[in-house]
């Protein structure tokens, strides 16, 4: 991969952008992640992308670490840093901004109709997340059958979901996902 | 912020390093969901903030577009320490993981073709989809314990849209937000 400012520059673009966009969280821009990664700019195939989102789900840290993985993957270390801040950057600046200002609206309709509005836009965008990333890594009706299975005990306990990982990591090894 | 309890003890301010150490510590051990972890921090074991002000922020946080966790540690630093404490506390969140990051990338990037890892990392794949399932079905109780169908039918719409009509995400936002913008302004008090 051809290391130069030009790439630079459009991994900075995208994940700034998306930052911005990022309406209920960091997984939230996972579909878009993936159609710019993977369609648009092909940076990876779809397989590359279910293994770096795997990687970032299980790894401690916070979950917009795709970002750093899929700039580490288009341009190394300088691409990680760029992925990072972009992803960060835009957000933070304007977090901080609002908290000022948060206050003064609490009671006010427009803010409680917009929250109140953007609640459903982010379960509907981590669902779309799970479905671009589900059709990336489920090849066979035992995969199919491991998704569905972690679904319900994420929803349903408690449980520490590194032992999901850990279980589906083991059937994989196994060769039967 | 008034406090509740009369009892309870008075709340600390958090030197800049306590910031930067104790988002690293976040960071370290936040498995799947940092903020969880971030709230026993704050607010149970260092005393830095209030149950209440913590809910607030923690709403501004999920309400802001961008990672929310690196939201918190925005607004959070802020509050105890400036700017200063800002960059302290979201320098702590990132900075170890991202370092983390660029190590297992390149180990991905040098081993990742070897058979086994690439049976593994296929596994474990498939359960990192179940737990963004999972997760969805945990979000969208609240919106299903309102009886009304107009939040299930936006998110319902935002999912086929970006999900599997794969639309690109600022078109869908454009249309759907005010859209769900509308519907919640009708419901407002």
């Amino acid at each position: 991969m051809k290391l130069d400012a030009g790439t630079l520059l459009a991994i900075a673009a995208h994940f700034s952008l998306l930052s911005l966009l990022a309406v209920g969280g960091g997984n939230a821009t996972v579909p878009e992640m993936h159609r710019h990664a993977v369609e648009v700019a092909h940076w990876m195939t779809d397989r590359q992308f279910a293994d770096i989102f795997a990687i970032a789900q299980a790894a401690p840290g916070p979950n917009f670490l795709i970002s750093t993985l899929i700039g580490y993957q288009v341009a190394g270390i300088s691409g990680a840093m760029v992925a990072t801040l972009g992803m960060c950057g835009p957000s933070s600046v304007l977090a901080y901004y609002a908290s000022n200002t948060w206050e003064r609206f609490k009671y006010a309709r427009w803010r409680i109709a917009t929250q109140n509005g953007l609640i459903p836009v982010s379960v509907g965008l981590i669902g779309a997340s799970g479905v671009i990333v589900a059709q990336a890594a489920d090849h066979s009706v035992l995969a199919y059958a491991v998704t569905a299975v972690t679904a319900v005990i994420t929803y349903a306990t408690r449980l520490n979901p590194v032992w999901l990982f850990a279980g589906a990591g083991l059937l994989g090894l196994a060769g039967l996902v | 912020m008034p406090e509740m309890t009369e009892n309870a003890p008075p709340l600390q301010v958090p030197t800049l390093w306590n910031l930067f150490i104790s988002f690293v510590t976040i960071s370290v051990l936040g498995f799947g969901g940092t903020l969880a972890w971030a709230r026993r921090m704050a607010v149970d074991e260092r005393r830095w903030m209030s149950a209440t002000e913590f809910n607030e922020v923690f709403a501004l946080c999920q309400f802001l577009p961008g990672p929310n966790v690196a939201n918190f540690a925005v607004v959070f630093g802020a509050r105890m320490r400036g700017v200063p404490g800002a960059i302290c506390a979201a320098g702590g969140l990132i900075v170890p993981s991202l370092i983390l990051m660029i190590v297992l990338g390149a180990l991905y990037a040098r081993y990742g073709q070897i058979e086994a890892l690439q049976r593994v990392l296929a596994g474990v794949s498939t359960a990192a989809a179940g737990l963004i399932f999972g997760t969805t079905a945990r979000m969208a109780q609240p919106l299903l314990q309102l009886k009304q169908w107009q939040g299930p039918a936006v998110a319902l719409a935002v999912l086929v849209a970006v999900g599997v009509l794969r639309i690109p995400l600022w078109w869908a936002l454009i249309t759907l937000i005010p859209l769900a913008i509308a519907v919640a302004w009708r419901r407002a008090p």
